[in-house]
């Protein structure tokens, strides 16, 4: 069973006085289905569950979530510095700067090199100034940029201050290439690949990506999604069994004359 | 000036004309005065094109739009000509001067295709140093931001000159013309650095000086948006035919003649001769008294008299 051999992760949950949980976040999934996923698996317990630092669908890696009242500390857990691993394409630019959509212009990488492109990182490393993708969940308005991008519509994207700390290249085979950075909360590693490509007088999107660090917390300390869902059940089911003895228990003390209490009460 | 320069300042009159330099250092700004600030920014210039053998760069405007749409606008004035600005730039030591006409085409560009086609394309910036507040691009929508977020694309450094450096030196090109205005030279003199002077040209008067024992020449402005300053007496040094003399100014309509028209004469101190149609550069070194209307030419010239000891008084200070 799942359990035994991830039962050496498990300490004293308490899930609903609060918890923070690493996740890896599956391919194509949302953020939000993570949570909803975890959410549902409380259930029948009523939990406040968030997340820290939104993932694309297309990401992969490290996603913080908190559950009871350690959703309060959300905030903190977003400001912490991110570190990704990923692959770009030369050659293309994509209107999301992704896969999510198709390629809109082509580029010519034949007469790229490694050290021009190794070199070009180095300029990015520092304060940075960024556009938001067109495509991406900043509101404008009261309404997501790719609700208005999706329209068709121009959207009005405001430049944001971002701090890249390490950015280098770990494979170079055309026209793919291999990156690591380590940057400051809210920077959009789509936008850097696109400006990266801009700045090798090409093109360029982002074909996978992975967050392998945020803060402290790394990505292979992180359940996968599934595996934490079959130990939130088994927690709870356990949770709900010693509550059942221990009602039992008290209705047989009952029997000698003690009072019930209400804590004493099974839950559902 | 009688100043020795060991080299020239290249100029161009369009953005064309500009072969790309080594290590270019750039800024971009219509300079008007040269004053204090603007020398900051060029010390600047200068100290990080001397760190890596670089050259300097100054892109400026000219005319300004409104000067080409309204010429009969009289109320664009500048603190400097185009000549003077240049002739004040040369003076820092500055390599290149870029002049360029503020046409719709540039200003319908966006701030990226300005950036692009212009800064790194057309001059080869490598540094661009630039106030907090530069705007530029189509609808002045483009900014430090906009050069900041390019950077790293285009391949060259943004050197910001701080809200605080700027404010701290509290000048501005639209302070001094206010205080010139006013006849307040001495303030204006010491924002700009150097003696506010204009340049113009010796004309024929109606020789009225001579009769009053004041001989003046008359100098005639050909720009137009050469800004003159408020009417009165002026202490002033005076270039002309290779030499320099000190003398009182007078700038006005010379109302005890009833007349319409502004005036700028000089009287020069211990001179005479024949200076008609002679380029003439004057330095306007103190305020001496406003205009005024007097019931004669006899009252006029026991003032006149006054007034010229006053300006000795002043120049030996």
């Amino acid at each position: 069973m799942q359990l035994d051999s991830t039962s050496i992760k498990i300490k004293q949950f308490n899930f609903a006085e609060g918890e923070l949980l690493l996740v890896n976040k599956p391919y194509t999934w949302t953020s939000f289905d993570v949570v909803g996923k975890l959410r549902n698996s409380f259930k029948p317990l009523k939990l406040k569950v968030g997340h820290a630092g939104t993932l694309d669908p297309l990401a992969t890696g490290l996603l913080i979530i908190c559950t009871g009242k350690m959703t309060k500390q959300i905030d903190t857990f977003q400001a912490e510095e991110k570190e990704y691993t990923g692959t770009l394409v030369l050659g293309a630019t994509t209107p999301s700067y992704d896969m999510e959509t198709e390629v809109n212009e082509k580029f010519d990488t034949s007469n790229l090199t490694a050290d021009q492109i190794r070199n070009a990182c180095k300029r990015f490393i520092g304060d940075i100034q960024q556009y938001p993708p067109a495509h991406s969940a900043v509101k404008i308005d009261g309404e997501r940029l790719y609700e208005k991008a999706r329209r068709g519509e121009e959207v009005e994207r405001r430049l944001r201050n971002v701090t890249i700390s390490e950015f280098e290249i770990t494979r170079v085979e055309l026209p793919e290439v291999d990156f690591r950075i380590v940057c400051s909360k809210g920077t959009y590693i789509r936008s850097l690949v696109h400006d990266f490509g801009k700045a090798l007088n090409n093109g360029a999107y982002l074909s996978k990506l992975t967050r392998t660090r945020s803060g402290s917390y790394h990505v292979d300390d992180a359940w996968e999604v599934m595996e934490l869902v079959d130990v939130i059940k088994a927690e709870s089911k356990s949770q709900r069994l010693k509550a059942k003895h221990k009602f039992i228990i008290s209705l047989k003390l009952c029997a000698f004359g003690f009072k019930l209490q209400n804590e004493d009460l099974p839950p559902h | 000036m009688l100043l020795a320069l060991s080299y020239k300042m290249k100029i161009y009159h369009h953005i064309d004309e500009f072969k790309p330099v080594k290590n270019a250092v750039v800024t971009i700004g219509t300079f008007d005065g040269v004053h204090l600030g603007h020398r900051k920014i060029i010390s600047r210039l200068k100290e990080l094109a001397d760190a890596n053998g670089g050259e300097t760069v100054i892109l400026t405007f000219f005319p300004h739009p409104r000067m080409i749409l309204h010429p009969e606008d009289e109320n664009i004035k500048l603190i400097n000509t185009i000549n003077e600005k240049a002739q004040l730039l040369e003076q820092l030591g500055v390599d290149h001067l870029i002049i360029t006409p503020f046409s719709r085409d540039f200003s319908n560009q966006s701030a990226e295709d300005y950036i692009r086609d212009i800064l790194v394309n057309k001059i080869g910036t490598q540094k661009i140093v630039i106030g907090y507040d530069h705007r530029f691009g189509k609808d002045r929508r483009g900014g430090l931001n906009d050069l900041l977020h390019l950077a790293p694309i285009y391949g060259y450094e943004v050197i910001e000159i701080p809200e605080q450096d700027i404010n701290d030196v509290a000048i501005s090109s639209t302070r001094i013309r206010e205080t010139l205005s006013k006849a307040e030279i001495e303030t204006a003199n010491t924002f700009l650095g150097y003696p506010f002077f204009i340049t113009g040209k010796v004309v024929r008067g109606d020789q009225l000086g001579r009769q009053l024992g004041y001989p003046t020449a008359n100098i005639m402005i050909e720009e137009r948006y050469k800004l003159v300053p408020g009417d009165g007496i002026f202490a002033v040094k005076v270039q002309v035919n290779n030499n320099e003399y000190n003398g009182m100014a007078y700038i006005g309509i010379r109302p005890t003649l009833n007349g319409m028209k502004q005036r700028i004469e000089v009287n020069l101190f211990g001179f005479n001769e024949d200076i008609y149609y002679q380029p003439i550069r004057m330095e306007f070194l103190h305020f001496v008294r406003h205009d005024m209307k007097f019931n004669n030419l006899d009252e006029l010239k026991i003032h006149i008299a006054k007034d010229k000891e006053e300006v000795l008084r002043l120049l030996d200070r």
